[in-house]
């Protein structure tokens, strides 16, 4: 009895710790009723110590209530040990608050006894499982997570460059720290536990007790994407599929030993002390003086965005093509040139001012920076470069330049396989290229501008640039090239898009198994994109990939065979002209070659390709188009030039979609329909004939 | 009596989740006012009626001990109860608020009935 009343009184002696000890054995020995005895003895101690302590009497309250519920016997030690550990641990200062706390624990503990005798049969059921049911919260706790998942990356990132910075530490701690509460009310044991464990590392990190090395930012950077992955299978386990969620042992274990590693250092952790102590003296000051202004923006700009399905922007956009179309057939209307009103002149020539502003803001709804993208390659550098043992700077232009969001989506993985490999197979290592007299660390750039209606993304390194007998040689190997075939370099330099192409000696992890290449130029090429490549032996490899702003609209040639209108993509355009007589020849009578600047290009007739009779038979008295689409040349023959539009795609629909040699067709300025050729099935068509 | 809560918190998921456990808990809502950080709550407060603060402590701008230490020196707003709602269950912490004038600390994640009867606690406190 006295022992327990010794524990209210806080500061009297050292022994408290040893006492406290005993009496927590004790009662787990103790029968319920013995428990109940100390209760009531817990209870007349404070009345005796002259308590008129209104929580102290609480918790004895509670602490009788759950003896007459009969609790188990286990809880209820439990819960007596706690109030005591409370009691003897607190400061004087928060025991109101602590007693308190700990009675709303026992009341809840009181429910929950009263609620698991009234209804039997479901008691064991999960705390907030109807918050785990409720889609909504989940949908917004993912969102939530993902967002603060990006942007501790890129805090991350920045951290990296300057670790002294204090404001990303703060970042990413808020990131995790708010991914950890959500993640506890959902029940979501393993994310909660890893984002527990990070902030733990942060929390050092932002006392200055630890570095944020490189090495602790990779386990921070393998712990979201832990965490990405997880909040990703929650989403799947909302759309229905469930999936096992991944083991945390190893992650928790990388985490850990971080916070570990801190604790062994006792002198680091004095040093570290005052320091902190230190920043926690300026910390208010300072959290004040410097309002986070990057948040703000951030904020702001997710306050003032709403989200919209791209399916509606799409019809938007196509409505808006249509629009464009129909007021372009309007204002060349015949009539409207007799008429000679003046005013009506006027109104037309506002309304096309008008419908070209908003065709611009239109196509601008679809497009988004390509910062998120740049974002990526950023971490891609980082971790590809530590991973092959190269050192290697990123250097980013243009991360405000606007594309197409199906563009950038689309461009994500080339970009990122191309990224590694420039790192993996075109920079070599610090010894070598100290040994070319180049500097230590390489220099990777990507720039993305606008030019001339299309996205040129530049993909530059300072390596050692492709070797071209090496390529040519292997390509001769694989039998992609005949032996005796002679060929440019941009030719040689296309070969290792071939499928299969790779001339990197020995196969890494992270590159050089031969697949991806290819598979770059398919998707660029997909998006009507193109890569063209130069290079230097010694001193460095560009790839320029050219892309069209957008999916939906093209600039086009309009050419005219016969009576037909056909729109040719301009991307796909190097010259036109009108052959003379000795440029033309044959072989065995059959296939039709040009002479153009030295080389021999094969002829398409395009009325032949469609059978339909065009205006002239002679190739002197057409135009011819040199077009180029997968490294193969051609010259296309057509009877006149009409005029240079852009066009809105239109799909031909599910019918027509396989035919060869068309990609869509389109509503051209007169108000006919015209059909855009698809090059590259064009050629094919061209090699089957031959 | 119902009761107007003001939520503040800086993620707009967590303050979803306080909401719904508040009202799942049948604690008596009211008016409900979220901010998503101490310089907005003040803003709020000064605008709506509230009987009792909900408040996360890490938040950017404003954090929460800076709200609390706020109310608490203002003569309208410090006897309007504050309940503190936080992962941190460190005692240190806890001390800290409480000497700084808040009335109530619940830890993340909570149980409906925990939050309510907290909440009834601070209230009652204030009422008495």
């Amino acid at each position: 009895m006295t022992r327990i009343l010794s524990i209210f009184e806080i500061d009297s002696e050292t022994s408290r710790g040893a006492d406290l000890n005993d009496i927590l054995n004790e009662s787990k020995a103790l029968s319920l009723d013995q428990l109940r005895q100390q209760v009531d003895s817990l209870a007349s101690d404070l009345i005796l110590a002259g308590g008129d302590d209104h929580s102290a009497n609480q918790v004895i309250d509670g602490l009788r209530q759950l003896c007459e519920l009969g609790l188990d016997n286990a809880q209820l030690f439990d819960s007596v040990g706690k109030v005591q550990q409370i009691i003897a641990t607190g400061e004087s200062a928060n025991r109101q608050l602590l007693l308190s706390n700990c009675i709303s624990e026992l009341q809840v503990a009181i429910a929950a006894t009263q609620k698991s005798s009234s209804d039997s049969g479901n008691n064991k059921s999960s705390m907030f499982g109807n918050l785990m049911e409720d889609p909504e919260l989940v949908q917004d706790f993912i969102m939530e997570s993902m967002e603060h998942l990006s942007t501790i990356e890129s805090s991350l990132l920045k951290l990296e460059e300057d670790p002294s910075l204090t404001e990303p530490i703060h970042c990413v701690f808020r990131g995790f720290h708010t991914i950890k509460g959500l993640a506890g009310f959902l029940e979501l044991e393993s994310i909660r536990e890893v984002a527990h464990e990070i902030e733990t590392v942060l929390d050092l990190a932002r006392n200055l007790e630890i570095d944020m090395s490189p090495a602790v930012i990779d386990v921070v950077l393998a712990s979201a994407d832990y965490l990405k992955q997880a909040v990703k299978d929650v989403e799947q386990g909302l759309k229905g599929d469930k999936k096992a969620s991944q083991p945390t042992a190893a992650i928790l274990a990388r985490v850990r030993s971080l916070s570990e590693h801190k604790s062994k250092g006792g002198n680091q952790v004095a040093l570290a002390e005052s320091a902190k102590n230190d920043q926690k003296a300026n910390q208010g000051i300072s959290k004040e003086q410097l309002p986070n202004t990057k948040t703000e923006s951030s904020n702001a700009v997710s306050q003032f965005s709403i989200r919209v399905e791209t399916a509606k922007l799409d019809h938007l956009l196509d409505m808006v093509g249509e629009l464009v179309i129909a007021q372009s057939m309007v204002r060349h209307d015949p009539t409207l040139a007799f008429s000679g009103s003046v005013r009506l002149q006027a109104h037309l020539a506002h309304l096309n001012t008008i419908t070209e502003e908003i065709q611009k803001t239109t196509m601008t709804l679809r497009m988004v920076p390509m910062a998120t993208l740049f974002q990526r390659m950023k971490r891609l550098v980082r971790d590809v470069a530590r991973k092959a043992g190269k050192q290697a700077e990123l250097e980013l232009v243009g991360e405000d330049t606007e594309l197409d969001k199906t563009v950038v989506d689309g461009l994500a993985d080339p970009l990122m396989h191309m990224v590694r490999n420039a790192l993996d197979h075109g920079v070599e290592d610090s010894g070598e290229r100290e040994a070319a007299g180049k500097p230590r660390t390489a220099q990777i750039g990507i720039r993305a501008y606008h030019q001339g209606g299309q996205m040129v993304i530049e993909l530059s390194d300072d390596g050692r640039g492709l070797n071209r007998d090496k390529i040519l040689a292997k390509a001769k190997q694989n039998g992609i090239v005949a032996e005796s075939a002679h060929l440019t370099d941009t030719e040689i330099y296309q070969l290792i898009f071939e499928p299969g192409f790779s001339t990197a000696d020995k196969v890494t992890d992270i590159s050089g198994r031969g697949v991806g290449m290819d598979v770059v130029k398919r998707n660029i090429l997909k998006m009507r994109g193109r890569v063209d490549i130069y290079s230097v032996a010694g001193s460095g490899t560009t790839f320029f990939i050219r892309l069209p702003l957008t999916l939906a609209i093209i600039d086009g040639l309009v050419v005219g065979v016969g009576t037909e209108r056909y729109v040719v993509p301009i991307f796909a355009v190097t010259e036109m002209f009108r052959p003379t007589r000795e440029m033309l020849s044959s072989l065995e009578n059959k296939y039709e070659m040009v002479l153009v600047r030295g080389q021999l290009l094969p002829i398409v007739r395009l009325h032949r390709r469609f059978g339909i009779v065009a205006k002239s038979d002679d190739p002197c008295q057409s135009l011819f188009i040199v077009t180029e689409s997968d490294g193969i040349r051609f010259c296309l023959m057509v009877d006149e030039f009409i005029g240079k539009q852009e066009v809105v795609i239109k799909s031909l629909g599910d019918c027509f979609k396989n035919i060869q040699g068309i990609a869509g067709g389109a509503i051209l300025g007169d108000g006919r329909v015209g059909l855009i050729l698809e090059m590259a099935g064009l050629a094919m068509e061209r090699e089957a004939a031959a | 009596m119902a009761f107007s809560v003001l939520i503040v918190d800086d993620s707009p998921a967590m303050r979803a989740f306080i909401r719904r456990v508040l009202v799942m808990s049948g604690f008596d809502v009211g008016h409900c006012v979220e901010a998503s950080d101490g310089e907005e709550a003040l803003i709020a407060l000064s605008r709506n009626w509230i009987d009792v603060v909900l408040t996360d402590i890490n938040m950017p701008r404003m954090d929460g001990e800076e709200l609390v230490r706020r109310m608490h020196h203002d003569d309208l707003m410090k006897h309007i109860p504050v309940v503190v709602v936080s992962t941190d269950s460190t005692e240190s912490r806890m001390s800290t608020l409480l000497k700084l004038g808040a009335k109530g600390y619940v830890t993340k994640p909570f149980h409906p009935e925990q939050l309510k009867m907290e909440l009834e606690r601070v209230l009652e406190v204030q009422h008495a």
